[in-house]
């Protein structure tokens, strides 16, 4: 366990201190400061004929925004630290050096894996509160009314978060382990987003119309995570007529889904780095 | 300029043998198969109220998922062209021949763009001849062919400037994780995130949006390119502004990368 804890630590570190891993995040951030510009804008009726979604509850119309930039826009976080987790080690040979210390491979792979749940959970909570506290500063008079509302549904929409961005984490974990080029796995994990993108739009409409019938349009929305998010999760989510919890629960089957596939990447990432003899 | 054309050719064939060709080839099959047979369902009842060639507004149902693939292969080509070639080491086989610096990036442009040409040229051709197969034959194949033509011209010309805006990812940094990650977040700043949040009305200067406003100037009647009640002529009058400024960003783009890249002393 103590083995587990040190190299999730140094993952942390190694993440913290990664270029392109701040690279991303930095480009993230200031999307997510003109979010809630453009929020304070819609609010204040600059821009006109526009309305905030949800809006007859502005608590869950501030939330339906972190829960939708942060999960729908925020995959990238989840494919920048998947990838970023292997190739700065490969690069560095310091996974070829991890493997020949006294160490089991289960805790190389458990630590890394910790350690780049743990930076994901810390990225995340640092774009909430910005989100938070730009909110507050920003749109406190029209949200005061529905404080308690933005706030109780915050745990969970960051628990969603979570579990979305670590099913983009760990399929790209799962690509870099895959392949020695690391480049070429960034590539093929930016491809895992289109193909989820295109599965919920251009697939399951045309493979409906193919096949009618068969729920086939069904079946391609609840396979890709952005369809699932989209057209699943937020109407039910969001729906300002539950309370926190009641939303969370109409949302189970779907993050279960969701925890599913995280299972079973992870899971093919251990088999792919438990078998390997070089790395 | 026979350098150039070396160094072109030499691009091109390497490109060939990329790995990401046969993935991004077996996606456009699947997409061009399931548009042509999934959307000759909606063309025909298209057909029922428009007055134009409703063959043409099926290029309309799979033009972003098309044009999605076709620019991350450009991105991702364009980025790591040069520094691939910095980690192999072949960069330096190469700079100790008599070859300008200039003629070098040019050729990679050059063999780049051709290739992403080609591959727009197949693409676009294979989801009409498709469409063709499931739905019908144009109602004028000159209409048709113009069309289809102004259609791989502008996206090529797209691909391009992300080719020429990515290389100088390339040459600016010679790390090639930091160029993917980089050229990563282009792509979701133009294809994903919605950026004219960030730059509000410079966002038209984005060449995503560059190309989408070449392909839609306006917005009634709708799909101008792909509707054939719509002149050819009006269309190309409103597009080519937009198409102008594409091009003077590729030529810009480019024109910094070989300034950057010259100036280095080492590679």
């Amino acid at each position: 366990m103590g083995s587990v804890l040190t190299i999730a630590k140094k993952e942390f570190t190694d993440l913290l201190n990664n270029r392109m891993v701040l690279l991303v995040l930095i480009a993230f951030l200031i999307y997510v400061l003109s979010n809630i510009y453009t929020f304070y804008s819609v609010l204040n009726g600059w821009k006109p004929g526009a309305q905030p979604m949800f809006h007859e509850n502005m608590g869950i119309a501030a939330d339906n925004n972190v829960f939708f930039t942060l999960s729908f826009y925020g995959t990238i976080m989840g494919i920048i630290i998947g990838c970023s987790t292997v190739s700065s080690e490969r690069i560095g040979k310091a996974l070829s050096v991890l493997n020949v210390k006294p160490v089991y491979r289960d805790a190389i792979i458990n630590g890394k894996v910790l350690g780049s749940l743990a930076f994901l959970a810390g990225v995340i909570f640092f774009y909430i509160a910005i989100y938070t506290t730009g909110f507050l500063l920003l749109c406190g008079n029209a949200l005061a009314p529905f404080l308690l509302d933005y706030f109780s549904r915050l745990p969970f929409v960051f628990l969603f978060i979570m579990v979305y961005t670590t099913v983009f984490l760990s399929i790209s974990l799962l690509i870099s382990l895959l392949i020695r080029d690391q480049a070429f796995a960034m590539i093929l994990s930016t491809l895992a987003v289109y193909i989820s993108q295109i599965m919920y739009i251009d697939v399951s409409y045309n493979l409906g119309n193919i096949l009618p019938g068969y729920g086939l349009d069904r079946l391609c929305i609840s396979l890709s995570p952005e369809g699932t998010l989209w057209l699943q999760v937020q109407p039910k989510f969001m729906n300002t007529s539950l309370g926190a919890y009641d939303a969370f629960l109409s949302i189970l089957p779907e993050f279960i889904r969701l925890l599913i596939t995280i299972v079973i990447a992870m899971a093919l990432s251990y088999i792919v780095f438990m078998r390997r003899d070089i790395l | 300029m026979r350098m150039v054309y070396e160094i072109a050719r030499q691009e091109f064939v390497r490109v060939l043998t990329y790995p990401l060709i046969p993935i991004v080839f077996l996606i456009i099959l699947i997409i061009a198969y399931i548009n042509g047979a999934g959307g000759a369902h909606d063309l025909r009842s298209f057909e029922e109220w428009t007055t134009g060639d409703a063959l043409l507004q099926g290029f309309g149902q799979s033009y972003g998922a098309t044009s999605m693939i076709c620019t991350i292969m450009a991105i991702f080509l364009g980025a790591t062209s040069i520094p691939y070639e910095r980690w192999n080491g072949s960069i330096n086989v190469l700079l100790t021949k008599p070859l300008y610096r200039r003629d070098y990036v040019i050729g990679k442009f050059m063999g780049l763009s051709g290739f992403m040409l080609l591959f727009n040229t197949f693409t676009l051709l294979f989801i009409g001849l498709l469409m063709i197969m499931f739905f019908r034959g144009p109602l004028s194949s000159l209409e048709f062919i113009w069309r289809l033509a102004a259609y791989i011209i502008i996206m090529s010309l797209s691909c391009s400037t992300v080719i020429a805006l990515n290389m100088l990812f390339g040459v600016i940094s010679k790390d090639i994780l930091v160029v993917t990650s980089a050229s990563m977040t282009y792509i979701f700043f133009d294809w994903i995130w919605h950026n004219e949040r960030i730059l509000g009305d410079l966002s038209i200067l984005t060449p995503m949006t560059l190309y989408g406003l070449a392909i839609h100037p306006f917005a009634e009647p709708f799909n101008p390119l792909f509707n054939t009640t719509v002149q050819f002529y009006r269309w190309f009058s409103a597009a080519l502004p937009f198409l102008a400024i594409l091009f003077i960003e590729m030529l810009l783009f480019l024109l910094v990368g070989i300034y950057l890249f010259s100036r280095e002393d080492n590679v």
